[in-house]
């Protein structure tokens, strides 16, 4: 009976036909599976290469942001991690960073190295940075050129706007008087002649020390600076905006005054009075004589081109706040059509008085204060004469006005000490 | 007694189909494994375009970025080069930068084979030593592009491998410089 004997015995080639198949299937399998395997290799490979390059930039970038960290330490000259000025470390979006500050011999410059890692990467950046001193406001009197102040009766000082009035702070007393802080110090890019009594440093240009006469006094140091100090000229785009858009016209005037639109220019005279409200006001010319008075009501800005003459009366800040009293000077051709001044159509008077509070940056102006007055504020001038004795209390509070203001950081370069590799 | 079956061999026609659908599987499989093996070649040939191509703009761009921006040279009035010479910040003495020696990075032609792409290289030139900065870079597709303080470099990187059809990456890296005067 075949039927009966192939269902009880199985056919052995076909056994045989099935395992080569499952052989050639198995060969098959292991070919494309090897070759899966290398480019799944390949690709894991393209991709840690890749992860090693963005490692190389996190890296880079987590320096970068230590080295701006440092910046801020060093120009704020704060030190947060008790470590140093401008040494830190941290992390910064997984990645870590270390930078290390040095002093330069020279005390203005420091060399910040950074060393920033993500992942098995790391990078190295070095950077060398200036902390360039632009504090004029620093002064009570500051002349680029020079400052020359004498008198009987000269002396300075300093006292905080905003803790009070200087008569106040004025509770100290010494042979020149009474006094309220010795943070009152005068300086110039150049020479110092000094008679009188100052309460505060004196510190002349590099290498020059002041020269003390008929009983010169300093109560600070006398070091000379450094380095001149960074006085600007304020841009002219601030003039500019002056010259177009101010509160010309507004102000109260009283006795003679005659103000010329087109050239700016203004002169009350005959004891008058120039009333200003709070505003910005644009002359070629301000000429305050015969005894008139300026009177300030609210914050005012002044800008000015040729000449400044407020010695006649005295000026009167109503506010009691130097910052509400600034006044600019430069010999720009303002307003339009107008030469620039000469030098000697480029100067600014001043006199002091009980109610003298005010700025004056007018760093390319010769600056001269009349009479044996107060002045509240800070005065920068290119050479600046004060021969009546007047007394010059520095506004602590100015310290952070702009224009001046904090030390200015410049970069002085930037490398890339370990370049990675191709 | 053994069945019939096993003892009976093939007949011709059960051959001639049996060869023919054996014929028509193996051209099928062969197709299929050409055009695969050609697509996973082109993939590997795009793919090492691609890390050429970035590893090229990163060398690029380490080169350049310490370089001082006052002290580029070799620009039209476009302010675009084909080979600009520059000078990196080495340091600096009492406050003055101290510039590195005068770099200048170009193109030469190579020796590389890929079809219908002129082979070349950029090299960055020092005190008359050449140096490969950048392999594999079709001729006349570098350029670089002074705007302010940062420099734009662009170039095609080709991928030698591929000898038929070479893969083609076209790209640029912008470069803020950090020493600015």
């Amino acid at each position: 009976m075949i039927v009966s004997t192939m269902s009880s015995r199985p056919d052995r080639s076909r056994y045989l036909q099935r395992g080569s198949a499952a052989v050639c299937a198995l060969l098959l399998a292991t070919m494309l599976g090897g070759l899966a395997f290398a480019l799944v290799q390949t690709g894991f490979a393209s991709g840690r290469w890749h992860a090693r390059a963005d490692d190389s930039l996190q890296a880079l970038e987590a320096a970068e942001t230590g080295i701006a960290r440092a910046e801020q330490e060093v120009q704020s000259q704060t030190d947060p991690g008790g470590d140093g000025v401008g040494t830190l470390s941290g992390t910064y979006a997984g990645s870590r960073f270390t930078v290390t500050a040095t002093a330069d011999a020279n005390p203005e410059y420091f060399r910040l190295v950074a060393r920033g890692q993500h992942g098995r990467s790391q990078r190295q950046v070095e950077v060398c940075v200036r902390l360039k001193p632009t504090a004029g406001w620093g002064y009570g009197v500051f002349g680029r050129s020079s400052t020359k102040i004498g008198g009987s009766g000269t002396m300075t000082d300093s006292y905080d706007s905003r803790l009070g009035t200087y008569a106040s702070q004025a509770v100290n007393s010494d042979a020149g008087g009474p006094y309220a802080r010795s943070s009152g110090g005068i300086g110039s890019n150049g020479t110092i002649q000094l008679q009188g009594l100052v309460h505060g440093n004196a510190n002349a240009g590099p290498g020059l020390t002041p020269n003390l006469t008929g009983g010169g006094v300093v109560t600070g140091n006398i070091t000379p600076l450094s380095v001149p100090m960074d006085l600007p000229a304020t841009p002219y785009a601030d003039f500019a905006a002056a010259n177009l858009i101010n509160q010309n016209g507004t102000w109260g005037t009283t006795g003679s005054a005659i103000y010329n639109p087109v050239t700016k220019n203004l002169a009350v005279s005959g004891g008058g009075s120039l009333t200003l409200s709070g505003g910005t006001y644009f002359f070629s010319s301000l000429s305050l004589s015969g005894g008139s008075i300026l009177k300030v009501t609210g914050p005012v800005k002044i800008y000015i081109t040729q000449v400044g003459s407020l010695g006649g009366g005295g000026i009167v800040n109503v506010t009691g706040l130097p910052a509400n009293l600034q006044i600019f000077q430069h010999p720009y051709a303002l307003p339009v059509g107008l030469a620039p001044a000469k030098k000697l159509m480029n100067t600014l008077s001043v006199a002091g008085g009980s109610g003298a509070a005010l700025t004056v940056y007018a760093p390319y102006t010769d600056v001269a204060v009349t009479g044996g007055g107060g002045i509240y504020g800070s005065i920068i001038a290119d050479n600046l004469q004060a021969q009546g004795g007047a007394q010059f209390h520095y506004d602590e509070a100015l310290g952070g006005l702009g224009g001046s203001g904090p030390p200015k950081l410049t970069r002085v370069y930037w490398r890339d000490v370990a370049q990675p590799k191709r | 007694m053994r069945p019939l079956a096993a003892q009976r061999g093939f007949t011709l026609f059960e051959i001639t189909i049996g060869f023919a659908l054996f014929t028509g599987l193996i051209a099928l499989l062969g197709s299929v494994y050409a055009s695969s093996d050609g697509l996973a070649r082109q993939c590997m040939s795009t793919m090492s375009a691609h890390e050429e191509h970035r590893r090229n703009l990163d060398a690029l761009a380490n080169l350049c970025r310490a370089a001082a921006t006052d002290k580029f040279t070799g620009f039209d009035v476009a302010n675009t080069s084909t080979a600009p010479s520059f000078q990196c910040v080495t340091g600096a003495n009492a406050g003055v930068r101290v510039l590195g020696p005068v770099q200048t990075i170009s193109w030469r032609a190579n020796k590389d084979k890929a079809t219908g792409v002129v082979t070349g290289e950029l090299v960055v030139t020092q005190n008359s030593v050449a140096t490969v900065i950048a392999r594999h870079v079709r001729g006349g597709s570098f350029r670089a592009t002074l705007m302010g303080n940062t420099l734009r470099l662009t170039l095609t990187t080709y991928d030698a491998v591929g000898d038929n059809k070479p893969a083609l990456v076209s790209g640029d890296v912008s470069v803020a410089l950090r020493n600015t005067p």
